[in-house]
């Protein structure tokens, strides 16, 4: 599957690769960065769970749970 | 000398710790095993180095609890002499490190930088990284691995050689303000202004360290030894991942993986329950063995009856439970080994929210089930001040080690040891629906509370999930040794001064009965036997008077004076309940009769001849000691924790108010 615009994380397919283009919350933004997900790097939303609840994320070398509402405030695109 | 141990979580910076001390601090593959700053110290040649361990963070912003403790440290630490930062960088996850190392050398002190290399680090990967740092960060390094010790050596040389070590000179400052003023600043800045100070700069640099250690050195990196070796580390790093996606595949699945939580919960339970009767029964004909050798051994006085009939009976009653509380932590132990408890706070965190809670707090509350004191500091994890608050508030209505004595003997005196529903032992479900009870006391209270608290500001949950490892025995086999040693050993004390209170005050009497007996009047004597003399002079005693005081105000609740008495002294402890029972009754029987205390509870009965222990005052019971607080080691950890006395003394009215009240209407409804 892919997708040609920008939209929110919590939108965005499974198991496809991902880049992140702009995050609208100053500390959520750190947060990402400090665990290795910063806007230059790629990574995959791998997992939702269920009832709303929160999504894991993923790059090469370490995965993230975030909540949906937060995974809102960060827009990504498809890494080329 | 003072060295200071910082790291990002999980990068075995505790295991360092216990390395250079001696010390057997907690470890875990967990991020948040280590809330608060733990000192120690070694000596090596010649020089005391003292040496704190800080929580893991993962840059110098302080957004929760245990980052705070970590970064105020740092302020502090600069005042201290001869300070020195030792800053531990993970082999397997370097380039997530280095944002926290680079901060930390333009922070402005003294600094070493130690690679923690894995035992399938080859050596080329070890050499190519340490090389690496030391020509980008310019600071004295050295590599070890913090499990076998290899490198220990240096490490310690490395130290104690740097006491003229100077702070190294940042090449390029991180914000546009002073960057320690920064840190000063957003330590007390409750509108978090300051993070859009740093965003744009933190930004580059991460990009910087991106590049510089990641794509540069894959893309201008001609020796083909070092690129195997690199490529060696990210197919380690891959292949570990992988095989945690596939268990992830299962454990975190939308169905099994609730469905297999559920299991574990399950097979804890019955573990505490049924495999723990063998060692229990061994501990109770151990205990009663030495009374009874010492019984006839030594002289009989009042000083060896009070051993025989105070001390022993009131210890036994709680080494009897090691077996269930090392049981309890094998498995809280084995989850936070094995990096499973950061998949129960993702599986968690959707239907705990509701209640004011965070996928966070599901680690406390399941910790709490051990023991409330560390499960309330652990909720330093939690960023959210009202979910951390409510976390705490609702953490003692789990059902902590403390209770299982109590448990264990009221669900004993009412249901047979070998009633059997299905597969499962009927006491074991019993103990399973009073642990779901405390759970539901716990979400009722968060709920009740959050609707209460409800405020703005929003709650952000960002967690890392850590590979699965296989647990270390070593680390695990010391935690429950850890545990239950000071299970043991707190109340134990608290047991051995209540028992001996109660020898004494039941040796004391002042009213006529009681110095009839002592004087062994010859009518009271003639018409009352051996055994109703015994109970005489323990109803007449001061312990016995004062439980007679408490009746009036209990007996609504189906207690008597000698339950009383047991509610008075466990205030402080709930596991001193049964000592104390043991103790009383051991009394009451002057040493004849050696069945064990449920038996003899089971045997008291009332001027009717009815059992007193009914169905009612059981049910009754029970349901008081789920509620109640009775433990002062929670009352002053919420003081500490909470910075006052105000919500310590609201959780401690509810807690007991509630108990009270359900109890009442409990024993009412069955009597």
């Amino acid at each position: 599957m892919k997708f040609a615009s920008e939209m929110n994380l919590d939108k965005a397919p499974l198991h496809i690769d991902l880049v992140i283009e702009d995050v609208s919350d100053p500390i959520l933004q750190i947060k990402l960065m400090e665990l290795g997900f910063s806007f230059s790097s790629k990574f995959q939303l791998i997992r939702r769970a269920p009832f709303n609840g929160p999504i894991t994320i993923s790059n090469h070398k370490s995965q993230v749970i975030l909540r949906k509402e937060d995974s809102e405030l960060i827009s990504v695109s498809q890494f080329n | 000398m003072n060295v200071l141990l910082v790291g990002n979580p999980n990068c075995g910076k505790t295991s360092l710790f216990n390395l250079l001390t001696g010390l057997n601090q907690k470890v875990g593959n967990y991020p948040g095993i280590t809330v608060e700053k733990r000192a120690g110290s070694f000596h090596y040649a010649n020089n005391k180095i003292e040496i704190t361990d800080l929580p893991g963070i993962y840059s110098l912003y302080p957004g929760s609890e245990d980052e705070r403790i970590a970064v105020q440290s740092l302020l502090d630490f600069e005042n201290e002499k001869n300070p020195l930062v030792v800053c531990l960088i993970d082999i397997q996850t370097p380039h997530k490190n280095l944002l926290l190392l680079s901060q930390m050398i333009e922070f402005g002190l003294p600094i070493i930088g130690v690679l923690n290399f894995r035992k399938k680090s080859t050596k080329k990967e070890i050499e190519n990284w340490s090389e690496k740092l030391k020509a980008k960060y310019k600071i004295p390094f050295t590599e070890l691995n913090a499990n076998t010790g290899k490198g220990l050596d240096k490490l310690r040389q490395l130290i104690v050689g740097s006491t003229e070590l100077k702070a190294p000179i940042s090449e390029k400052p991180i914000a546009e303000v002073s960057y320690k003023n920064w840190i000063e600043k957003s330590m007390h800045d409750p509108n978090k202004e300051t993070v859009k100070l740093i965003t744009k700069d933190l930004r580059e640099k991460l990009e910087d360290i991106d590049s510089s250690f990641v794509n540069k050195r894959l893309k201008n990196q001609t020796n083909k030894e070092v690129k195997a070796g690199e490529e060696n580390s990210e197919k380690e790093a891959n292949s570990s991942h992988i095989r945690s996606a596939k268990l992830d595949s299962i454990l975190m699945h939308s169905i099994w993986g609730y469905v297999i939580f559920a299991g574990l919960l399950m097979l804890i339970f019955q573990a505490v329950f049924s495999w723990s009767t063998y060692p229990m029964d061994l501990i109770e004909i151990g205990f009663d063995a030495l009374s009874g050798l010492l019984g006839s051994y030594l002289p009989s006085n009042f000083f060896t009856n009070a051993i025989t009939d105070g001390i022993i009976p009131g210890l036994a009653g709680v080494v009897v439970f090691v077996p269930q509380i090392a049981f309890l932590f094998l498995f809280i132990a084995l989850f936070e080994e094995s990096g499973y408890m950061s998949r129960v706070v993702y599986l968690m965190d959707r239907l705990v929210k509701p209640f004011g809670l965070s996928g966070k707090s599901v680690v406390p509350l399941i910790s709490g089930y051990a023991c409330a004191i560390p499960a309330i500091m652990s909720t330093r994890t939690i960023k959210h001040p009202r979910e951390r608050l409510i976390t705490m508030l609702v953490i003692p209505f789990m059902t902590c080690s403390a209770r299982i004595p109590v448990y264990t003997t009221l669900i004993a005196l009412m249901v047979s040891a070998d009633a059997e529903v299905g597969f499962f032992n009927l006491q074991g479900l019993v103990l399973f629906a009073l642990y779901f009870f405390g759970a539901f006391m716990s979400f009722l209270i968060a709920l009740i509370s959050n609707k209460i608290m409800a405020g703005k500001g929003r709650s952000l949950l960002l967690m890392e999930l850590p590979n699965y490892k296989v647990p270390s025995y070593k680390n695990i086999g010391y935690t429950i040794y850890e545990k239950s040693k000071s299970f043991v050993f707190q109340a134990g004390k608290v047991i051995l001064l209540v028992s001996l209170l109660l020898y004494f005050m039941a040796n004391l009497g002042f009213n006529e009965t009681y110095q009839k007996i002592e004087t062994k009047d010859a009518d009271m004597f003639a018409t009352h036997s051996d055994q109703e003399i015994a109970k005489l002079k323990l109803e007449n005693s001061l312990i016995g008077q004062l439980g007679k005081t408490i009746e009036p105000a209990i007996k609504p609740l189906g207690y008597d004076w000698k339950i009383g008495i047991s509610l008075i002294t466990s205030f402080a402890a709930r596991e001193v309940f049964v000592g104390t029972m043991s103790t009383i009754y051991a009394l009451e029987d002057a040493g004849d009769d050696t069945s064990s205390i449920v038996q003899q509870m089971r045997n008291d009965t009332d001027e009717n001849g009815e059992p007193k222990y009914s169905l009612a005052v059981i049910l009754s019971l029970l349901v008081f000691y789920a509620l109640a607080m009775q433990c002062l080691g929670t009352v002053a950890v919420m003081v500490k924790e909470t910075g006052g006395w105000k919500w310590a003394i609201i959780q401690f009215v509810v807690a007991s108010g509630s108990a009270y009240v359900l109890a009442f209407i409990v024993y009412q409804a069955f009597k």
